[in-house]
C-alpha cells in the first residue's frame, strides 16, 4: 500500500522529480565512467608492472639491493632453480644479470641498467619483445657479428640515435593526409638533412610553416620524421666482476617503448653470454629471478614467506613491494572508486533534500488529512522515505545503464590522452586508457544509493512527522 | 689467359698493399712522435663557452701509454687536483677533501674538466694505431702544409665510438693537423685542428690543438702545449697513490 502510494508521488509533480532524476542520473554517470578508466588504468599499470617490468616475485640477493655490484650475485642458483621448477604456484621464471653501465655513441652519452637474459625465456616473463617500435629493428633477430643489444626509445634519444629527416616517405605519408601540396612543398629546404635532436628539427620547422601549419600538421609531421639509425653501434663501459673497467660494443638490434619511462631510462637488455664474456662473470652468476607466479595464487605473500624461509640467505620481494606505487593502488582502488561516488552523491543528497522538502510544504494539506482518517507516524515515514529511495533510484539505474555502456563503447578503441601522456608516462602510467568496470561495483552503487536516500529523506520527513494534522488541514 | 689475368690482379694489388702498408707506419710515426717513451709537458685549456670561457692549466707526466699523471695549477680553485691514469683506470685526487676515487665507468664517458675531451678519450688515447684500418686517401694542403689525408676505419670489435675518421698527417713533420671524426651515418660530428708548430725539445709539434663540436661550433676546447719534454727520466713507480698526494 504505502509502496504504491509512494511509487505514485514520485510522478504527481513530474518536472520537478525529473530534475532529481536526471541530476542524479548525471552523477551516476560520471561516477561510473570515472570509477571504471581509473580501474582500467590501475589493471593497465599492474599488469604493466607485473608483465612487462618485475614479474610478480623478484628473487636477489640481498646485498645487490645495498650495493649494485656484479658481485653480489644469487650465491645457490642451481637449488633455488630446483625449487622454482617444482614448484606448483610457479609458471615461469628468469634469470638476469645485471650490470650498471656507461652507454655512449658518437654523440651522446646514458646510464643505464644493461641486463643479459636468456632471450627466448625472456618472453615467457617480460613483454618487452611485443612492445618493440616498428621499424625499429627486431627482437634478437638482426645479422650482425657484434653482440646485440635491446634499447628503449628514451635511451636511443639520450644517445641522440633517435634523428629526424624528412624523407619521401615523410611527404608521402603528409599528403596521404591531405595536407595542401602547398605545405608540403615548403619542407624542401630541408629535405633529406638530418636532425640529431627535436628540439633542432623543431626550430627548422618554425622557420618554415606557420604557426597554425604547425599546429594542424606538426605532431603528425613529428612522427613521420622520426626514425632510429638502424643497428647503430653503442659501447657499453662498467665494473667488471674484477673492479676494473670493462667494455662491450654491441648494435642496437630493436628499440622497445613501454608505458613506464622510468623503466625505459634504465633498460637495456643483451644476451646473456654476450655479458658474462664482456663482464668476467660466470656462466651461472646471476643477479636476480623473475617468477610469474600461477593466476590462481590471489595472495602472493605466502609464497615468499614459504620461499623464504627455504632459501634465508635470499630476498624475495613482490610487485608490490617493488612498486609501491602500483601496489597502494592495487590495494586501495576499490576504496578511491566509493569514495568517488560517495563525493557525487553528497553534493546531490542536498539537491535530493530540497526537493523532498518541497514535496512536504506542497502537501501539507494532504498530510494531515491522511493522518486525520489515521495513518502512523511509521507509516507517513516510511512512505516518504520511499519515495525518495524511488526517486535516487530511478536516477541511479538509468545512470548505472548509460555509465556501463560508455565504458563497453570505450573499452576496446580506448581513451587517448597522448597530449598530456608525457606527463603521465614519466610517472609510469599508460597514456592511452582502457575503462573497465566490475560487475560488483554495480551493486555497490545501489547500496550506496539506499543509503543516501534514506538519510537524505530525515529532514523531510521531520519535517513532515512535526505537522499537527488539524493544523495542516487548517492550512490554505 | 687465367695467369694474365693473375698478373693482373696481382699488380693491381701491389699498390694497395704499399700505401695501406704506409697509412699505418705514418700513424705509426705521427703517435711516436707525440709520445715518445716518456714525457713530461705543460700545457693549458680554455674551455670556450658561448658565455664564458675558463682556462685550466696543469702538468702531464706519462710513460708508455699506460700511465699518466695530471696535476692541475690553475685556476686556483682547482689547483692541486690530480689525475692518474694507471693501465685502464682513471684516480682523481682532490687535496680540498682530501679525496682519492676511482672514477666509475658512470663519469668515465663525462668531459674531463668540463672540456670537450672524455675521460674515456684518455683512457682510449692509446688504440689510434691498434683499433684502426687506416688508409692513405689523398694528399691535401693544410694551411700551407702539404699533408696526407688517412681514413681511419675503426674495427668491427674496437670499443671506438665514431664510424671514420680522417686525419691529415703533415708529410714532413708527421703530425697531426686536422683531424675529423664522423658517426656512423658519415655526419661530421668533431674537428680537431692542429696549429701553430713549435719545436719542442727537439721535435716539431703543433703547439695549440683546437677541438670544435659541428653541431655546435660556439663550444670550443683549445689545448696550448707550453713546453714538453720527452724521454725524461720516471720510473714506473712514479704513478702511485702515494705520490699523487705529494706531486707539485
Amino acid at each position: 500500500m504505502i509502496t504504491s502510494i509512494a511509487w505514485k508521488n514520485v510522478w504527481r509533480n513530474k518536472s520537478r522529480s525529473l530534475v532529481v532524476i536526471i541530476a542524479v542520473t548525471l552523477g551516476t554517470v560520471a561516477g561510473v565512467f570515472v570509477a571504471g578508466m581509473l580501474n582500467g588504468w590501475v589493471a593497465q599499470r599492474i599488469n604493466d608492472v607485473i608483465f612487462t617490468e618485475l614479474g610478480h616475485v623478484k628473487i636477489q640477493n640481498p646485498d645487490y639491493l645495498v650495493n649494485e655490484q656484479a658481485s653480489h650475485y644469487i650465491a645457490n642458483i642451481s637449488e633455488l632453480e630446483q625449487y622454482l621448477k617444482h614448484s606448483k604456484d610457479v609458471v615461469a621464471y628468469a634469470k638476469r644479470s645485471k650490470i650498471m653501465a656507461m652507454a655512449s655513441t658518437a654523440r651522446g652519452n646514458s646510464g643505464i641498467m644493461l641486463k643479459g637474459i636468456d632471450i627466448e625465456n625472456e618472453k615467457n616473463v617480460s613483454g618487452v619483445y611485443k612492445q618493440l617500435l616498428p621499424g625499429s629493428g627486431s627482437y634478437f633477430e638482426e645479422n650482425s657479428r657484434l653482440p646485440l643489444v635491446l634499447i628503449s626509445s628514451k635511451t636511443a634519444e639520450q644517445l641522440r640515435l633517435k634523428n629526424y629527416r624528412i624523407s619521401n616517405h615523410t611527404t608521402d605519408s603528409l599528403s596521404m593526409l591531405n595536407v595542401p601540396q602547398e605545405t608540403i612543398s615548403k619542407l624542401t629546404p630541408i629535405k633529406d638533412e638530418r636532425f640529431i635532436t627535436r628540439k633542432k628539427f623543431e626550430s627548422a620547422i618554425k622557420g618554415l610553416w606557420s604557426d597554425s601549419e604547425i599546429r594542424s600538421y606538426g605532431p603528425h609531421l613529428m612522427n613521420t620524421a622520426a626514425y632510429f639509425q638502424p643497428n647503430a653501434k653503442i659501447t657499453f663501459s662498467f665494473t667488471k666482476a674484477n673492479g676494473q673497467i670493462g667494455y662491450l660494443t654491441c648494435r642496437v638490434s630493436g628499440v622497445f617503448k613501454t608505458s613506464n619511462n622510468l623503466f625505459d631510462q634504465t633498460s637495456a637488455f643483451v644476451n646473456h653470454t654476450d655479458l658474462i664474456n664482456a663482464a668476467g662473470l660466470q656462466p651461472d652468476q646471476f643477479h636476480e629471478i623473475s617468477v610469474i607466479l600461477n593466476p590462481s595464487v590471489k595472495d602472493i605473500d605466502p609464497f615468499i614467506k614459504s620461499s623464504s624461509n627455504q632459501f634465508k640467505n635470499l630476498s624475495f620481494l613482490s610487485w608490490k613491494v617493488l612498486a609501491p606505487d602500483a601496489g597502494l593502488m592495487a590495494d586501495f582502488i576499490q576504496v578511491y572508486y566509493y569514495l568517488i561516488m560517495g563525493i557525487i552523491f553528497f553534493a546531490l543528497a542536498f539537491g535530493i533534500i530540497n526537493t523532498m522538502l518541497m514535496a512536504i510544504l506542497e502537501r501539507v494539506k494532504e498530510l494531515g488529512m491522511l493522518m486525520a482518517i489515521g495513518m502512523k507516524r511509521k507509516q507517513v515515514f516510511s512512505m516518504i522515505m520511499l519515495e525518495t529511495i524511488f526517486l535516487t533510484l530511478c536516477g541511479s539505474m538509468v545512470g548505472m545503464v548509460l555509465g556501463g555502456l560508455l565504458i563497453k563503447i570505450t573499452e576496446h578503441t580506448g581513451l587517448n590522452f597522448s597530449s598530456v601522456a608525457e606527463g603521465f608516462e614519466s610517472v609510469g602510467w599508460a597514456a592511452t586508457v582502457y575503462p573497465a568496470i566490475d560487475l560488483s561495483f554495480f551493486f555497490g552503487i545501489i547500496i550506496l544509493v539506499v543509503i543516501v536516500a534514506v538519510l537524505s529523506s530525515i529532514i523531510p520527513a521531520r519535517k513532515a512527522l512535526k505537522l499537527k494534522p488539524i493544523e495542516a488541514l487548517r492550512t490554505e | 689467359m687465367k695467369r694474365s689475368l693473375l698478373f693482373f690482379t696481382f699488380y693491381c694489388l701491389i699498390p694497395v698493399f704499399v700505401f695501406s702498408q704506409t697509412a699505418i707506419e705514418v700513424i705509426k710515426k705521427m703517435d711516436d712522435k707525440m709520445q715518445g717513451n716518456s714525457n713530461r709537458s705543460e700545457m693549458s685549456m680554455a674551455i670556450v663557452r658561448p658565455k664564458y670561457t675558463r682556462t685550466i692549466e696543469f702538468k702531464n707526466w706519462s710513460l708508455e701509454r699506460n700511465y699518466f699523471m695530471t696535476y692541475v695549477t690553475a685556476p686556483a680553485s682547482d689547483k692541486g687536483q690530480v689525475f692518474m691514469k694507471y693501465n685502464s683506470e682513471i684516480w682523481s685526487y682532490n687535496p680540498a677533501i682530501n679525496r682519492m676515487i676511482k672514477l666509475p665507468p658512470s663519469m668515465m664517458s663525462q668531459g674531463w674538466m668540463g672540456s670537450d675531451y672524455s675521460n674515456d678519450d684518455l683512457v682510449k688515447q692509446s688504440s689510434i694505431v691498434k683499433d684502426y684500418n687506416h688508409k692513405i686517401v689523398g694528399e691535401e694542403t693544410i694551411e700551407g702544409r702539404l699533408c696526407f689525408k688517412i681514413e681511419m676505419i675503426p674495427l668491427l670489435e674496437s670499443t671506438i665510438v665514431w664510424g671514420k675518421v680522417y686525419t691529415w698527417v703533415d708529410k714532413e713533420l708527421f703530425v697531426s693537423l686536422k683531424s675529423e671524426y664522423y658517426d656512423e651515418e658519415n655526419y661530421l660530428v668533431r674537428t680537431e685542428l692542429g696549429k701553430i708548430i713549435k719545436n719542442f725539445d727537439g721535435r716539431e709539434l703543433p703547439s695549440v690543438i683546437e677541438i670544435i663540436p659541428a653541431e655546435e661550433p660556439e663550444n670550443k676546447t683549445i689545448i696550448t702545449i707550453k713546453s714538453m719534454d720527452f724521454n725524461v727520466d720516471i720510473e714506473e713507480s712514479f704513478f702511485s697513490q702515494q705520490n699523487m698526494k705529494r706531486i707539485r
